[in-house]
């Protein structure tokens, strides 16, 4: 577990603070007596996220800066009442196939918390009192980890596996939405409800939003998500209402993702061809590169909130395009393997029904137990023999592997080449000479890779810009039609003609634009390699000669932020 | 929160965070002069994580006093063992949830 450095961004802090055993946690349990008491009084607690907090190892997450209403939200007290839950668990059996037995509980439970399904969500607000409040935030916690039976029932099983595989509605939103709705209610005129989750949270979050009435939906501030999977196909299987509401959102502008590149749970469903992913999705510029797995690693697994970095006016720090594109390739790069994985899957058992859920879940969470492939074998209820699982796991692990480890080698090399060019311009004589022999040398390594990660960049932007105009001719067609009983037809076809395809979309521009990225890929390895040479002759080079050299760079063909289409 | 299966019983947990208590005491004075002494609720030991992909612990909650022997709050604490709640040997690290 890493947490916040800053308290800088609220959504994210919220969050944060949505989790057990994290600094300022809003669950009931971990409240202190104080707390409790007001809030089983009915009162509101106040949470100050302006101020220092301490976590494990003492370590510190700074007070946050620009923070709305000066960081200050009160968590709201639930008052709905207990209900009597009756239902019926199943439990994998050790040598496959499941008991069930019926059992009747009763939970003393609450809109906020659903103890069958595993659902817990927090309602703040700006002010003490819902009736005074601007700015209202739906929290939904993200997965508790999935090591016991219980867990596997509730957060993994029944709602994670279902949406990857079959992109369903899931159980937790269903109970979301009738909380959100009860919350929309309390709200005055004026007022609107944030939502925000992580993980887990971010499925519950996006599908419980799609599924309110539309009357709801104008009092949905915005819709901030942390690290979790693309939900378009799950609300594209939904309502007209529900498709409707995300529509409206994200015209609006009100939709964000932030996600992790070397996250699976982020990068889950994304860089999909003709999938056009919920919202706007930020890139996070993570600290380190490190796997999902991680959990002992310094600024903590891809995961954690530990590996967020912020700019200096408190804003989170993305990745952008044109200085980072190592980070979106293995963004690229992680979804297809996660999607590769499951085909693989799928071809070794093609009989795998249901139970493909626990198979995949198992696969994806294997490094964190102790004997992964068994445990990949027994979820899979015998439909894969132990060398299936195995040749899955190590190629999934080594592929995974390779991602994180080649981008964290291209992030090390940028930083390198970035205090280089510093030390440069503080060195002087045969220290500048030696420093530009170094530079040289990096830059040569970067000139390379650039060109792949460039390459794979455009391709990838073409297809996601082909498929909105797919969408587009779809849309407008569908359009037209719908008023053809009021127009002749010839009318109606003069009307969407210049909305065909082919005017919209240039085959051999774009046909274009891939060979001059494979030009340019290939101008950057020749000049990459004219710069090695340098880097290993630079003593013999006339000083200024060599300086001229890092003023020279290789003209850019095209630049995938300026394809012409 | 609820309590899950473990290799560990709930009286082997107690049993370990008994013989940690000094030290988890230690912690807690730290943390704030007010303190002058504290009592444990040994019944509300359970095992929790921080979400996905985080470390298993064990969470208990003490109430402190002041010296003329006021309660001044109750806390929920999470302890991490090493190497994991399954076989407790040392203290890995401690954190007072919403504290002081």
């Amino acid at each position: 577990m890493t947490n916040l450095k800053k308290f800088n961004d609220m959504y994210a802090n919220l969050t944060e603070s949505a989790y057990n055993n994290r600094p300022n946690p809003f669950t009931q349990e971990q409240l202190n007596d104080k707390q409790k008491d007001n809030l089983n009084e009915g009162k509101a607690v106040l949470f100050d996220f302006s101020k220092d907090a301490y976590d494990r190892d003492e370590n510190l997450t700074k007070g946050g800066i620009n923070l709305p209403n000066d960081g200050k939200v009160y968590l709201q007290p639930d008052k709905t009442v207990t209900k009597q839950v009756t239902n019926t668990i199943q439990t994998p059996r050790p040598n496959g196939g499941y008991n069930t037995e019926k059992v009747t509980s009763t939970f003393e439970t609450n809109l906020s918390q659903d103890k069958f399904t595993g659902f817990n969500s927090y309602f703040v607000t700006d002010n003490s009192s819902i009736n005074e409040s601007k700015e209202t935030y739906f929290v939904t916690r993200g997965s508790d980890s999935y090591e016991s039976l219980h867990d596997l029932q509730t957060d993994w099983i029944r709602n994670n596996g279902t949406f990857t595989l079959f992109d369903s509605y899931i159980p937790q939103a269903k109970v979301a939405t009738k909380a959100m709705d009860a919350r929309v209610a309390e709200l005055p005129d004026g007022a609107v409800m944030n939502v925000t989750g992580h993980s887990l949270g971010t499925m519950v979050s996006i599908q419980a939003v799609a599924n309110l009435p539309a009357g709801d939906i104008n009092k949905i501030g915005r819709v901030v998500l942390f690290q979790g999977p693309d939900a378009r196909s799950s609300i594209d299987k939904m309502s007209a209402q529900a498709r409707k509401n995300i529509e409206t959102l994200e015209a609006q502008g009100k939709i964000d993702y932030y996600v992790n590149p070397f996250d699976i749970v982020s990068m889950l469903n994304r860089n999909k061809k003709g999938v056009d992913e919920i919202g706007n999705v930020h890139y996070l510029m993570p600290i380190s590169g490190t796997s999902t797995f991680q959990m002992d690693a310094p600024y903590g697994s891809s995961h954690e909130f530990g590996q967020y970095q912020f700019n200096k006016d408190g804003s989170i720090k993305e990745a952008n395009v044109k200085d980072n594109p190592e980070i979106f390739e293995a963004g690229i790069r992680v979804s297809r393997l996660i999607d590769e994985t499951l085909e693989q899957v799928t071809k070794a058992a093609p009989k795998l029904g249901s139970q493909t859920l626990t198979t995949i879940l198992g696969l994806l969470g294997s490094a964190a137990t102790r004997n992964p492939i068994s445990a990949i074998v027994a979820a899979a209820n015998g439909y894969l023999t132990y060398e299936q699982a195995k040749k899955i796991y190590d190629d999934f692990s080594k592929k995974y592997n390779g991602i994180i480890a080649d981008t964290a080698k291209q992030m090390k090399r940028n930083d390198k080449i970035s205090n280089l060019k510093n030390q440069i311009s503080r060195s002087s004589g045969g220290q500048k000479v030696k420093l530009r022999a170094e530079l040289a040398g990096a830059v040569s390594e970067e000139a390379k890779s650039y060109g792949r990660e460039y390459e794979e960049l455009v391709k990838n932007c073409q297809q996601e810009t082909e498929d909105e105009i797919d969408r587009l001719v779809q849309e407008v067609f569908e359009g037209a039609h719908g008023l053809a009983f009021r127009l002749p037809y010839y009318e109606v076809d003069a009307m969407i003609q210049s909305f065909q395809k082919d005017n919209l979309w240039d085959n051999s521009q774009a046909e274009d634009n891939l060979k001059l990225a494979k030009k340019y890929k290939e101008k950057l390895d020749k000049f990459s390699d004219a710069l090695k040479n340098v880097s290993n002759n630079i003593q013999s080079y006339d000083g200024q000669a060599g300086k001229s050299l890092f003023n020279e760079k290789p003209k850019t063909v095209l630049q995938p932020w300026d394809l012409h289409f | 929160m609820a309590d899950k299966k473990n290799v560990t019983t709930k009286e082997e947990q107690i049993e370990f965070l008994k013989k940690h208590e000094s030290q988890i005491t230690e912690y807690v004075k730290n943390k704030s002069n007010a303190i002058e002494e504290i009592q444990y609720d040994w019944d509300s030991v359970s095992i929790s994580d921080s979400g996905a992909f985080t470390k298993k612990g064990f969470n208990i909650r003490v109430i402190t006093y002041n010296k003329y022997k006021e309660k001044i709050n109750g806390y929920s604490f999470f302890i991490i063992p090493k190497p994991d709640v399954d076989k407790p040997e040392r203290i890995d690290s401690i954190i007072g949830l919403n504290f002081p």
